[in-house]
């Protein structure tokens, strides 16, 4: 177990390395340079001596192996460097936005699937009734929303209604835990529902091919009681392609979080990305994708512990 | 009184536009501590009309539609769900088919095992765990205390199928119904299983009802046999009466289609020709005419009425006395 923790981190030292390359490659693609725009952002004339002065500065001049080597090297001394635009650390950057961005996916996840397990079950339990009906209605529904709406619709309603909008600050989550979910709760609603449809609808048919299992009649043949032969034999069985998809599913919800993170005013590291790459500040870009990038690793790596914890017929090795 | 008496039994399966009748009417009994086989083709209704005893039914679509199921007396189909909850292996419990299916993947051994008598019997876990241990080592597995913590798919089928039984004697029922619990299993390891249930049922007065579609499998354990044909009883009696004198053409069937060491192996086997019919389609008459050799006209229009050709010995044929004569006839030449 512990061996194949420490091999799994360091998979994601390769890992890392091709998607560092990805970025550094898809980021140059893109048409125009950081230069262009910090001198055109008065409006004047393109002043082609300005242009070249900062190309030279940040080194955007030199050819392409020698820029993505000095990443590289910049990379392995642990340094995401500094921003192209703005000159502030990327560290410092990424430290600032992390926290909202990771606790909003995080949020999400534990929402959707708090959602969707009860009510996949409840589906699967009253087939073809009226819950089931309403529940499978519901969850066509909110499939068909798109995130931010409902994000959005959330918001006005409380606003409207309760005169009650998410606070403004800055302190992070361990200085003001109240204040920091209240702000997360409404866009982690919005994404989590739409988790919940997805994942609602896998429960309610994996439970479903689950109940119908040998082992099931087993149980009842056993004499237990109806809800254990529920929660503790058919659930854990149902939930394990619930778990896959919520891994395969968990880097969607970064996408969603960005366009959320904008209606909801949250610094995240979403919004950071939109302007890094619509500034074409490369360094910036560079490390909050590699950031986010381990974070979807680890996330995946979480996710294969668990299945193991769950299901003792998969093996590590 | 028998320990179970099955009344006109009928389980039906609706489908949109079909009714199949996998259970239909069918009587049967079984008494304290005896072994009786109910012995048939598969998709003869013989699992249905187990499963139909402790209402694990799948319904919808199945529905138990007529008869009585009566454990000492009580009709089981009148109780509520939580009545019938309690009967589930304190009373009654089964070994299925499956030994590779049965348990939970997910669940370890120590938990399937004694999750039942914490329930029924009402033991603590650490009374319960001590019984399981005993238990495991009456079935003959070995190292008991480390199987305990593993996981089904660490055991090979025959050990999975010992695991079941160790779970049905577990709540010390007066009835284990045996669905097909061999069929899977290597032949090797069949006659294993099948002697370990008859020792322990026997060694504790337990009932075993023995579900099979091998006759030549449970010869030598049952005391009495039931034959069972598309959904229907066709022919019972004492084992030996069955297979010194079956009366059915179907039961003559079965006994020629089973390899025998004792017979020319040329002329010995001899397969039943056909289908059984389709139980949502079953015809007016006899349901094995088609096949029957012996068919009469009468039989194409007409189910047959049961007959006793000797004391407790009956079948539902309209030749029966004729077929049971012309093996008895074969009995006394031999």
């Amino acid at each position: 177990m512990r061996d194949y923790i420490i091999r799994r981190v360091l998979l994601l030292v390769p890992n890392l390395f091709i998607l560092a390359t990805l970025t550094f490659f898809l980021a140059r693609v893109l048409p125009g340079d950081v230069a262009l725009g910090l001198v055109a952002e008065d409006g004047s004339v393109i002043n082609q001596e300005a242009v070249q002065v900062i190309r030279d500065r940040l080194g955007l001049n030199d050819p392409m192996p020698v820029q993505y080597a000095r990443w590289m090297l910049q990379l392995l001394q642990g340094d995401l460097g500094k921003s192209d635009v703005s000159d502030i650390s990327v560290v410092k950057v990424v430290a600032e936005t992390a926290e909202v961005t990771f606790l909003l996916a995080i949020l999400s996840v534990i929402i959707g699937a708090v959602m969707a397990i009860p009510f996949g079950i409840l589906s699967a339990m009253m087939r073809g009734r009226w819950p089931d009906q309403v529940i499978r209605t519901f969850s066509a529904v909110f499939l068909a929303l798109p995130n931010f709406w409902l994000g959005i619709l959330l918001l006005l309603a409380l606003v409207t209604w309760f005169s009650w909008s998410p606070p403004i600050f800055q302190e992070t989550f361990l200085d003001a835990p109240v204040e920091q979910l209240q702000r997360l709760i409404l866009p982690s609603i919005a994404i989590g529902t739409s988790f919940a449809a997805v994942a609602t609808r896998l429960t309610r048919s994996t439970m479903l091919e689950v109940l119908n299992q040998d082992y099931i009649r087993t149980a009842r043949a056993k004499g237990l009681f109806p809800n254990r032969v529920i929660v503790r034999h058919a659930l854990p069985n149902a939930v394990l392609p619930v778990i896959t998809l919520s891994a395969l599913l968990f880097a969607g919800l970064l996408n969603g979080a960005v366009v959320l993170e904008r209606i909801f005013a949250l610094p995240g590291m979403g919004v950071e990305i939109v302007t890094a790459t619509s500034e074409r500040d490369f360094q910036l870009l560079q490390g909050l994708v590699l950031v986010l990038g381990a974070f979807v690793m680890v996330w995946m790596l979480l996710i294969d512990l668990l299945y193991v914890a769950l299901d003792k017929r998969i093996q590590l090795e | 009184m028998p320990l179970l008496e099955i009344e006109d039994l009928k389980t039906y399966f609706y489908s949109d536009d079909a009714v199949v009748k996998a259970v239909d009417g069918i009587t049967y009994d079984i008494e304290e501590g005896e072994t009786v086989a109910l012995v048939g083709e598969s998709g003869c209704g013989k699992s249905v009309s187990s499963l139909s005893i402790l209402g694990l039914i799948p319904s919808p679509p199945g529905r138990i539609v007529d008869g009585e199921v009566k454990f000492r007396g009580t009709d089981l189909l009148q109780l509520s769900a939580s009545e019938m909850r309690r009967y589930r292996s304190r009373r009654i419990a089964m070994v299925f088919q499956e030994p590779m299916s049965s348990l939970n993947p997910v669940i370890n051994i120590e938990t399937q095992l004694t999750e039942g008598m914490m329930t029924q019997l009402s033991l603590t876990k650490r009374q319960a765990g001590d019984r399981a241990l005993e238990l495991l080592e009456t079935v003959g597995i070995s190292d008991p205390e480390r199987r305990l913590k593993q996981f089904p798919h660490e055991f090979s089928g025959g050990m999975r199928q010992r695991v079941m039984i160790a779970i049905a004697l577990s709540c010390e029922p007066d009835l284990i119904i045996a669905d097909e619990p061999t069929t899977s299993l290597d032949v090797t390891i069949q006659a294993q299983i099948l002697d370990l249930m008859q020792t322990l049922t026997r060694e504790r007065g337990m009932a075993l009802l023995l579900i099979t579609h091998n006759l030549g499998v449970v010869a030598r354990y049952v005391e009495r046999i039931n034959i069972m044909y598309a959904g229907r009883i066709i022919e019972h009696g004492a084992s030996t009466d069955i297979f010194e004198k079956p009366s059915h053409p179907y039961t003559v069937g079965l006994l020629n289609s089973i390899p025998r060491i004792d017979r020319d192996t040329r002329s010995s086997l001899d397969p039943i020709p056909g289908q059984p019919p389709d139980l949502a389609r079953l015809p007016a008459g006899c349901h094995f005419a088609e096949r029957c050799r012996n068919a009469i006209d009468k039989c194409e229009r007409e189910y047959p009425t049961t007959v006793e050709v000797e004391p407790k010995h009956t079948s539902a044929c309209w030749v029966a006395e004729a077929v049971y004569n012309d093996n008895a006839l074969q009995l006394s030449h031999a």
